[in-house]
């Protein structure tokens, strides 16, 4: 797998790059801000661009920015955008770009190397990846409406909802919650029966109708 | 004989009396009555005195409230565009051409200069006139009366009768015109100046030639904006004079000088009377003396420079002047001026104190977003890094290792919430409407938001905006959990609206609560906060905030 990263803080960069090279994820280029590497990623047609969301000069979404137009050109493009905050707005705008993987996590995921590693390599295989924080902010800002299905989860059911968001395999949540695989197989077919959601194959494309039914309907 | 005598005596003293009482009653006339009529005067024309110097604050106010909704910049910096400008200025001005908003104000113009003059004229001179009359009537009248107690004719009663009526009549006048035409100036200027809600402010936008400069312009046009669409109508009316004068083969006269000469004449009335209501009045003398200067060369140039008659105007206008500059006027007008001055001055320093702080803040967050929380980060993965390696050895140090990496990940959490509480990091980058919304998000509130701020106001004021909402939102997630809530955010020329409604239980008071802390914050920087929250009747606060971006 070839990665390209974009941030902006040296000691991340360096830390970032070492994580991916002893893990056999090949690190094409690097870059420190929105514009190189945009540059490097044009050059290196990399599987997956890694990108902080606040890069110079400006300081504030270039990150999102870049990759919504990286992802533009190359809908092949896997975009996972790192930040030290967790916005829903961002999360939606990724989610809706065309194409496919996407992962928005909190940087401190990456201290959880084999999860960090599941969702690097999610993304770049057309995955999903959200932070548990946006979902549990989206079912949190749900939880308080009248009637609400989301009403209806159990917190356990909440918790597979989050990883799964989250890009963990079936096996990586089992082992996260110290549950069986097939236990987590249930509670997955009840979040999605409770939701009203058709309950399909084990495509990540699942936890974009969750997402995304958790941004459409109005709580 | 006793009886005789008697009789006499008494008859002798009702003469006495009748005499006393006769020359009493002389006295009496001849002083009682120019004091009567003096009182009636007094009576008649102090009322009158008051309507006049009520009316002349009432026009004064109605200008002071039209110019302050107006005031994007001030008149003084009016900025005088170079020949490098002239593109742009002339993009702005046919874009101002364009706006309702560039008719409206020379309907206002016009109306100011021909029927709103006369009226304010009207306004002012009927108790004046009212006052005069009483004054004449009661001088006229003492000479009068001296006259006629000499010659015992009283037919001077009579004939001051439709005299004194017409007096009455005239003080009624002015009593009853002058606040109904201050009514009504207050009314049109309400109707040609201030903008009807039903418009919507979008499609009265001015826009200005590039981003930077349509960012800096509000709804309104600014009072430059003002002068600016008057120069354009003088430059328009004058080139047309000029192209007709032309196509008629440029003969003498040279009419279409005149015509320029009256546009520039009703822009330094313009320019004058802007200025009238922000410079001080010692200033404001010196404006009308050059105006009367420029106006009078002109005239004396246009009408072919003969005998050199201004220097009297401009004599008597500049004695004027300086007789003021060094009479006791001149102290009293420049200490208000001083004072004027000193209080822009304050309100300048204090917007400095609020926008640092507001700066500082943001400094603050991104320090600790590049530096402690970034270094928590790299420890964070670094721990995992060795963590990972450990576990693969199946080496006991692995828990120890990810206790530490847990502890940093708290770290990484506080400062995080920390952080947002400072200056939120979404609002920098995607504005006030998105960063609201991702509070409602967070908060799992029901509430809708409405409403676009554009242009964007300064960050000062955004943040407190910003706060105003989150502090609000958070109240109704925790007084009122289930209620809906709605936040309406809005611009308005040089004022932004927030309005924060929920349908709870109500009954929230503002002293002691969250609520007083956002109020201070809002009149840190001269805006109003109201509140509305009868119990049963959910809550409402609602927010100005003035934004001269």
């Amino acid at each position: 797998m070839r990665v390209v990263i974009v941030e902006d803080h040296v000691l991340l960069r360096e830390g970032l790059t070492a994580l991916l090279q002893e893990n056999d994820i090949t690190v094409v280029a690097t870059a420190s801000d929105a514009v190189t590497g945009r540059q490097a990623v044009l050059a290196h047609r990399p599987d997956l661009v890694v990108c902080d969301v606040r890069l110079p000069p400006g300081f504030t979404d270039e990150g999102v920015r870049m990759a919504l137009e990286l992802r533009e050109a190359n809908q092949e493009l896997g975009v996972l955008v790192l930040s030290q905050y967790v916005e829903p707005t961002y999360t939606a705008e990724l989610l809706a770009a065309p194409g496919g993987g996407v992962g928005y996590l909190l940087k401190e995921r990456v201290g959880d190397v084999s999860a960090f590693l599941d969702a690097i390599r999610t993304v770049a295989a057309g995955g999903t990846a959200i932070d548990r924080d946006v979902v549990a902010t989206l079912l949190q800002g749900h939880a308080r409406g009248p009637h609400s299905p989301v009403d209806a989860l159990s917190p356990r059911e909440a918790e597979v909802l989050a990883l799964m968001a989250e890009g963990r395999t079936n096996a990586g949540i089992a082992r996260d919650l110290v549950l069986s695989v097939g236990a987590v197989e249930k509670h997955i077919g009840s979040i999605f029966s409770k939701l009203g959601l058709p309950s399909g194959d084990s495509d990540h494309r699942r936890v974009l109708a969750v997402l995304t039914y958790l941004r459409a309907v109005d709580p | 004989m006793r009886a005789g005598v008697q009789r006499w005596w008494r008859d002798a003293g009702y003469v006495a009396t009748s005499a006393v009482t006769a020359i009493l009653a002389a006295l009496a006339w001849n002083v009682l009555v120019p004091l009567a009529l003096l009182l009636l005067v007094l009576v008649v024309t102090i009322p009158a005195a008051a309507a006049l110097a009520s009316a002349w604050r009432r026009l004064i106010d109605a200008d002071r409230a039209l110019l302050a909704a107006r005031r994007g910049q001030p008149v003084y910096a009016w900025p005088v565009p170079s020949i490098r400008d002239l593109p742009t200025r002339w993009r702005q001005v046919m874009a101002l051409v364009g706006t309702r908003r560039f008719w409206l104000d020379l309907l206002w113009l016009l109306y100011q200069s021909t029927v709103g003059l006369f009226l304010q004229l009207l306004a002012l001179s009927l108790p004046a006139a009212a006052i005069t009359w009483w004054a004449l009537l009661a001088a006229g009248a003492r000479t009068e009366l001296r006259r006629l107690v000499g010659e015992t004719d009283w037919s001077w009663a009579f004939e001051l009768r439709p005299v004194v009526a017409a007096g009455v009549l005239l003080t009624l006048l002015g009593l009853i015109a002058v606040p109904l035409v201050a009514r009504a100036h207050a009314l049109i200027a309400g109707l040609l100046v201030v903008d009807d809600p039903g418009t919507g402010p979008a499609s009265d936008r001015v826009s200005g030639g590039d981003d930077g400069e349509a960012r800096g312009e509000g709804v309104l046009p600014s009072v430059g904006d003002l002068l600016a669409s008057h120069v354009a109508v003088v430059g328009i009316l004058g080139a047309l004079c000029s192209g007709i004068w032309l196509l008629g083969g440029a003969g003498q006269p040279v009419w279409p000088l005149w015509v320029w000469f009256a546009g520039l004449c009703t822009l330094t009335i313009h320019v004058v009377w802007l200025r009238a209501l922000v410079v001080p009045r010692l200033t404001l003398v010196r404006d009308l003396a050059t105006a009367l200067t420029l106006v009078v060369l002109v005239i004396w140039l246009l009408s072919g420079a003969g005998a050199f008659w201004p220097r009297w105007p401009i004599a008597a206008a500049w004695l004027l002047y300086g007789l003021l500059r060094l009479g006791p006027f001149g102290d009293a007008w420049s200490r208000s001026a001083a004072l004027r001055s000193q209080v822009d001055a304050l309100t300048a320093s204090r917007r400095e104190v609020v926008d640092s702080q507001a700066e500082e803040l943001r400094r603050i967050e991104r320090d600790l977003h590049d530096g402690a929380q970034a270094r928590l980060v790299a420890l964070s993965m670094q721990l995992g890094r060795a963590e990972a390696r450990l576990a693969k050895a199946d080496r006991p140090e692995a828990a120890l290792v990810a206790e530490a990496r847990a502890e940093a990940t708290a770290a990484i959490k506080e400062l995080r919430d920390l952080a947002r509480g400072i200056a939120p990091p979404i609002l920098q980058a995607r504005g006030l409407e998105a960063a609201v919304q991702a509070v409602v998000e967070r908060a799992g509130v029901h509430a809708t938001v409405e409403g676009s701020i554009d242009p964007r106001p300064s960050a000062t004021v955004e943040s407190c905006a910003y706060f105003v909402c989150a502090e609000a939102i958070t109240n109704v997630a925790k007084h009122a959990p289930g209620a809906r809530a709605a936040i309406r955010l809005g611009r308005a020329g040089n004022v932004l609206t927030l309005v924060i409604e929920d349908d709870g239980p109500g009954g929230a008071v503002v002293t002691g609560s969250g609520l007083e802390g956002l109020r201070r914050r809002v009149v840190a920087l001269d805006g109003s906060f109201a509140v509305h929250s009868a119990p049963g009747e959910g809550t409402t606060i609602t927010v100005e905030l003035p934004c001269a971006s």
